[in-house]
């Protein structure tokens, strides 16, 4: 028994590493060797042969420049600069109305009254919808069933969802501009994503607001705080970490969700589509989902710089 | 300090008035007395109604309309994809197009569940969902919960830095590392473990195999906690796990357990209700994804590849001609509506633990 040789502490970490070893031999073979393998691709050509793929690193293998994929991707591609700049607003979009909504949806699905239960329930359900193909089917017949036409998920319901034409209709005719008829009947379409996005940060909200005791509330009441104060001083101090926990889930899932060529994540299916689509250009995709990544974690330590660190304002 | 200022209203004020007349010294009376002096009094103010109190019955009901109305417009939002599949997958084809019909068909009809069931193979399609997707994240949820206590309660060197590595896993997304897993899967050879063999054994072990397409592909990273949000479901049990009080562990290692033991005598049955409402989110998610079916499992058919594809074979079967489009709307709902109908099963099943899982605020445990 050579446990019995072990201290205490030395035990404790034996037993730490058991637990994660799964883990760490799973990052190892399919997060670490992966990511460092397709920074490899980054930098080089890969060639398909008829046996499988033949990697040439760029400026040692051959004489292109080490970062032609990246040059090339920054300096000649017309279209994946603005694929990113599309990501990126759609995201913080979403980011913005998504903590908002759930937000102002959590704190008003918390106050007792009969019947929340059921809400909540129906608030949740999205969660099962809003994702992948589904997903897709029904923001297609959202917008009409013409955007994604290019695509297997093509117009699938033309006669589905918010047609709100006819108030288009009596908008223009009422001599409103175009530009803000468009605008509103854009939100309008909008508003079902953002709602069926929200399930998960209304459920962490809800689960951050079942830590405020009643009695704060109440003695908050009896000191002749309103509601609006209250909420202030009581329920947002406590939740603000939950905001920071949603801000970076919102983004993620923003990030991560796949989309089509004109619809949803944009970026997402232009570095598959190179990647293993019709043209099968490993090393380019590569490159592309690299400066992807090298975005998505700009964004999360944006928002920790700006929101997640403990702030002097809460406490005051 | 805090009486002078304190301002009573509606049937405080009754109280305070009634108290004052009869016995000056209570008028100082602290909070708690006055609750149940409130309480005593509730007849009375039924007896005399009181203006201040009506105006604030008046603005209780109208916030609660304004509530209503509120959660009401918003749940139809939400509910109403599924309004209208439904709707749409009952109807009869040809009153898909009719002005007169809306949400509730003339008649009803199961033809387009019968069409679908055929053209997608949809029998084919959910068993290989169940063995490709739902068996893995059963794996995938079991291992994260051991490596989210192992995170949670042991300390070892370089746990700060590792716990990183977990949260660098959920933000670089899957299509980063998707050329370099696909090589490791098309030539799977681990840690170069079968090419070694492969040499020692003089070639009767093959010296790399290719997984694509084979159940491994989902299950080998499911058994190693690196499928799809596998770091967000050990962020999320870490965390539950740090909340819960130790004595109860110390308990079962006086017993005599050794800590696999005490994982899965005591940690375990407490985390029933947070495990299964990540089980929920995992089967949803792998469910409906895309992307991991297409790119790794692509021949076989999951829900979510033949659901995708669907349409294109519904206009094939119909010819492509304009007047036909009536007939692949309503089988489309159909089959979005088959799509996901074992997930809302489960739903209805597993609410009512998610709404315990977020009361006793196990979801965040922050």
């Amino acid at each position: 028994m050579s446990k019995g040789y072990l201290t205490l502490r030395r035990r404790e970490a034996l037993h730490g590493y058991m637990f994660i070893l799964p883990w760490f031999i799973g990052m190892l073979l399919f997060f670490a060797a992966p990511l460092v393998e397709s920074f490899i691709y980054s930098l080089s050509e890969v060639k398909s042969t008829g046996q499988g793929f033949q990697v040439l690193i760029n400026g040692v293998d051959n004489g292109k420049g080490l970062w032609d994929n990246y040059r090339h991707m920054l300096l000649a591609d017309a279209n994946f600069p603005q694929q990113l700049a599309i990501t990126a607003r759609d995201t913080a979009a979403a980011v913005i109305v998504i903590t908002m909504f759930s937000l102002f949806t959590a704190v008003m699905l918390h106050a007792g009254f009969k019947g929340r239960n059921l809400y909540r329930a129906v608030f949740f359900f999205p969660v099962i919808m809003a994702t992948g193909v589904i997903y897709l089917l029904i923001q297609e017949g959202l917008a009409g069933g013409e955007t994604l036409s290019s695509t297997n998920f093509s117009d699938a319901g033309n006669a589905f969802m918010f047609k709100v034409t006819s108030i288009r209709d009596i908008m223009i005719r009422g001599g409103v501009s175009a530009g803000f008829v468009e605008f509103v009947t854009t939100l309008v379409n909008l508003i079902f994503s953002f709602v069926s996005k929200s399930g998960v940060q209304i459920l962490l909200f809800l689960s951050g607001l079942a830590k405020i005791p009643q009695s704060h509330y109440e003695a908050a009441k009896m000191e002749g705080a309103n509601s609006w104060e209250s909420f202030w001083k009581i329920t947002f101090p406590v939740i603000s970490p939950i905001i920071f926990l949603n801000v970076v889930y919102t983004m993620l899932d923003s990030f991560i969700t796949y989309g089509t060529e004109k619809f949803g994540n944009v970026t997402l299916y232009a570095i598959q589509q190179m990647g293993f689509g019709k043209v099968m250009r490993f090393d380019y995709a590569a490159a592309m989902s690299w400066v992807y990544t090298a975005m998505i974690i700009m964004f999360v330590l944006a928002a920790y710089i700006l929101i997640g660190r403990p702030s002097s304002k809460v406490t005051e | 300090m805090r009486n002078k200022f304190f301002k009573l209203p509606g049937n405080d004020e009754l109280i305070r008035q009634t108290l004052s007349q009869e016995t000056p010294t209570l008028q100082r009376v602290s909070s708690s007395k006055l609750h149940y002096l409130r309480k005593s009094l509730g007849a009375l103010s039924f007896v005399i109604p009181r203006r201040v109190d009506l105006r604030r019955r008046v603005v209780s009901v109208l916030m609660s309309v304004f509530r209503h109305s509120i959660l009401i417009g918003l749940s139809f939002v939400v509910m109403y994809p599924l309004l209208f599949m439904l709707s749409n997958a009952v109807k009869p084809y040809a009153q898909a197009r009719d002005p007169a019909v809306i949400w509730i068909p003339k008649s009803v009809t199961l033809a387009n569940f019968e069409d679908i069931i055929s053209i997608m193979d949809y029998w084919g399609s959910l068993l290989n969902t169940l063995l490709y997707t739902v068996l893995p994240t059963v794996l995938q949820i079991g291992v994260c919960l051991l490596v989210g206590y192992g995170f949670a309660r042991f300390r070892f060197p370089l746990k700060k830095p590792l716990f990183a590595i977990v949260l660098l896993t959920v933000i670089v997304p899957p299509v980063s590392i998707s050329t370099g897993l696909f090589r490791a899967f098309y030539a799977f050879n681990p840690f170069g473990l079968l090419g070694f063999l492969n040499s020692v054994t003089g070639g009767a072990v093959p010296a790399s195999v290719n997984l694509i397409g084979s159940h491994f592909v989902t299950v080998i990273p499911a058994l190693f906690a690196a499928s799809l949000r596998s770091g967000v479901y050990i962020l999320i049990f870490r965390q539950f796990f740090i909340s819960m009080p130790r004595e109860l562990e110390e308990a079962a290692r006086i017993d005599g357990c050794g800590p696999l033991g005490t994982f899965a005598s005591v940690m375990l049955p407490n985390a029933q209700n947070i495990a299964l409402t990540a089980l929920m989110l995992a089967v949803v998610w792998n469910w409906n994804d895309y992307y991991t079916a297409a790119t790794y499992i692509r021949s076989r058919y999951t829900i979510a590849t033949s659901l995708s594809e669907v349409k294109q074979l519904l206009q094939q079967l119909a010819g492509a001609g304009s007047e036909n489009l009536t007939v692949v709307t309503t089988r489309i709902q159909a089959a979005c509506l088959m799509g996901i109908a074992p997930l809302i099963a489960m739903y209805a099943a597993l609410q009512g633990r998610l709404a315990e899982s977020i009361e006793t605020a196990g979801l965040t445990g922050m």
